[in-house]
């Protein structure tokens, strides 16, 4: 018979206080960790393309959660961090960094050769691109009618009927600037004013939308003649037949980010992950779900031509648009929405 | 002919009993009888305990959190100004309150206007009818307001049906514009409110003691006055309950304005959201937030004062 060794009260709370004092390092790795991701098609694309494989690679399983922005600052404020990863959009990364809402990146995880210029920043990375492009219904606007520049769109003599923008603030200043002649380089600082002057030119021909959805709707319906959307929510209706259809000319590039929230309970797996989601093989396989465009260059060659000439991040599309400044945003972002908001109503 | 004598002698002796009450006997005799008022109601020391549970669960989760909303609403960095003065002053906030208080003005009176005729025909419903009628009025409930705003975008849109009518009725300038204007969004708010005011009046209508309507017949009245001196005045609490209900709901308003309104259809709840969700300025949001509080409340206390005078006037 084995003879057990007694269990002291005092032996028994050293114990666990060693236990607790144990440095996160030196813990055994989680079973999982929690992503925290926009919801909808992006995350059937995440799943398939990130989560799945990262499991299989790792072990570690991948928990969805919806990335709700106050939740992020709820959790980092009470110091119960749940998420390991969020995703959302670089504009917003950029403003919770600033807001001390963001862990820094590990810069020794990830491997920076072959990234697109911008990539890396010290608390968020770039994970893939979206393009807010210049879209048409093809019933209301004849080809020879199409505008290919924003000056061009803002003409309401070029074609009967409204044109469509975003209720926000972030993007739609940047294209009411080129719209009245800025230069794409010389676009940031914004010039907030002058943006609001060049919307009033419109103001009266314009529907606005608030979600993606219905960005796609007012463009299928023939509500809105022509406008900005995002290059993923038209494409899915233009391959299956609605009678619209978009260009990158003079497109703004708009990037999704990953960052890690404040506090949050795993970072060398969740730089494991972010890491695993630039790789090249994994980038591609997002990409051939959605028309998003890889931050990682290695990962156009993967793909087969017909779905690279419809990729934010081609070299043809990239060159003929800008690049939205994420940092810009996060500086004025309140002052400009204030701004806006404040001309929707006069 | 037996039965309308009934009828006839059930009203006359409801007649006789109100008659002799101590609020109508004490004006004429010119001094006030020992009357025996029951109070809404009251709590015995038994019964506190009972609320205990309630109250702080209540106190918890419900008073604490606002108490913190209010206080963090004061908040704001050493060099900005406050919130409430930013408010006040400057940026849109005023404006969008303004024109808030605008759209659930217009929302509840015609609310009132088409549920008091809608909840009238319905409380003279019998058994299946009725039952249809309740459902009626009950299952858009059980859809979400989100699907509920996408169908009026579909309906409103320019090849919408509204608009191929009135194509098709050589309307002067057809297709018009109908999405994204005030119209669109008080047409959504009602359809969506429109539920919250019928079932109270509905309720306040079928609790009408028929015989009182008698009563004011056998007295010589003409329909009309039997109408608007018995009925109508029987039906303001429920009728004043539905105003309050869907006045508050509608100050609050977020995803229909958003669908279906246009430039100038921003309400306060959409700039709480902005400031609460995307900025992460929680102090703004909060003072946004106080100020719609403040309002509510002094919407309540209004309709609270108004309804104790009229409750003091009948008695």
């Amino acid at each position: 018979m084995v003879q057990h060794p007694r269990l002291s009260r005092r032996s028994l709370l050293a114990a666990g206080a060693a236990v607790l004092a144990t440095p996160s390092i030196a813990r055994a790795a989680p079973d999982h960790i929690v992503v925290a991701s926009p919801g909808g098609p992006m995350d059937d694309a995440f799943e398939a393309a990130y989560f799945a494989p990262f499991k299989a690679k790792t072990g570690i399983s991948v928990v969805k959660t919806p990335n709700q922005y106050a939740k992020l600052k709820a959790m980092v404020d009470a110091g119960a961090v749940e998420w390991d990863v969020m995703d959302l959009a670089a504009d917003q990364a950029a403003l919770f960094a600033r807001q001390g809402l963001v862990e820094p990146l590990d810069m020794a995880a990830i491997d920076p050769a072959g990234l697109l210029p911008g990539t890396l920043n010290p608390y968020y990375t770039l994970v893939d691109l979206v393009a807010a492009v210049m879209c048409w219904n093809t019933k209301r606007v004849t080809p020879a009618a199409v505008p290919q520049t924003w000056t061009e769109m803002w003409d309401l003599k070029r074609f009967p009927g409204d044109r469509m923008l975003w209720k926000k603030a972030s993007e739609t200043l940047e294209v009411a600037l080129l719209a009245d002649g800025v230069l794409p380089t010389k676009l940031y600082p914004l010039d907030v004013l002058r943006a609001l002057r060049s919307l009033d030119k419109i103001k009266s021909q314009v529907s606005w939308w608030e979600s993606g959805a219905q960005s796609a709707q007012l463009l299928i319906d023939g509500e809105a003649s022509a406008g900005l959307a995002w290059n993923g929510r038209l494409d899915g209706p233009k391959s299956t037949g609605a009678p619209i259809d978009f260009h990158f000319n003079q497109a703004l590039f708009l990037a999704d980010a990953m960052m890690i929230p404040k506090g949050a309970k795993n970072k060398r797996e969740s730089m494991a992950f972010i890491a695993f989601v630039l790789d090249p093989a994994n980038q591609a396989n997002f990409a051939k779900r959605m028309p998003y465009g890889p931050v990682r260059t290695a990962a156009m060659e993967q793909l087969d031509p017909a779905r690279r000439a419809i990729m934010p991040t081609a070299p043809d599309n990239f060159s003929k648009g800008v690049l939205m400044d994420s940092n810009w945003w996060a500086e004025n972002g309140p002052g400009a929405v204030e701004a806006f908001n404040t001309w929707l109503l006069s | 002919m037996g039965r309308e004598r009934a009828r006839r002698r059930r009203g006359v002796q409801h007649l006789a009993a109100l008659l002799t009450t101590d609020a109508v006997l004490a004006p004429v005799q010119g001094t006030t009888l020992p009357t025996w008022t029951p109070r809404p109601w009251s709590l015995r020391p038994a019964s506190y305990r009972l609320a205990a549970a309630p109250f702080l669960f209540l106190a918890a989760l419900f008073v604490l959190p606002l108490l913190r909303v209010v206080v963090q609403g004061f908040q704001h960095a050493p060099a900005a100004p406050d919130n409430f003065t930013r408010i006040a002053t400057s940026g849109p906030y005023m404006a969008v309150l303004l024109g808030t208080v605008q759209t659930a003005c217009v929302v509840t009176v015609v609310c009132l206007l088409l549920a008091y005729p809608l909840a009238y025909a319905g409380a003279r419903l019998q058994g299946r009818w009725h039952t249809l009628f309740m459902g009626a009025i009950l299952v858009p409930l059980f859809t979400s307001v989100v699907v509920r705003s996408y169908a009026w975008m579909v309906l409103f849109q320019r090849n919408g049906p509204f608009n191929q009518a009135l194509v098709w009725l050589d309307w002067p300038g057809a297709p018009v514009r109908l999405l994204q204007t005030p119209f669109a969004v008080d047409v959504g708010m009602v359809h969506i409110l429109l539920p919250f005011m019928v079932l109270p009046i509905l309720g306040a209508m079928r609790a009408i003691d028929p015989s009182m309507l008698q009563a004011g017949e056998l007295l010589g009245a003409p329909p009309w006055r039997v109408f608007t001196r018995i009925f109508v005045p029987l039906t303001l609490p429920g009728a004043s309950a539905g105003v309050i209900l869907v006045f508050i709901s509608a100050l609050g308003f977020f995803i229909t304005p958003a669908l279906l309104g246009g430039a100038r259809s921003t309400t306060i709840a959409v700039l709480i959201e902005q400031q609460a969700v995307d900025l992460l300025n929680w102090p703004m949001a909060s003072a946004l937030a106080t100020v719609l509080l403040v309002l509510s409340v002094m919407v309540y206390l209004g309709y609270n004062h108004l309804t104790r005078r009229f409750n003091d006037v009948r008695t």
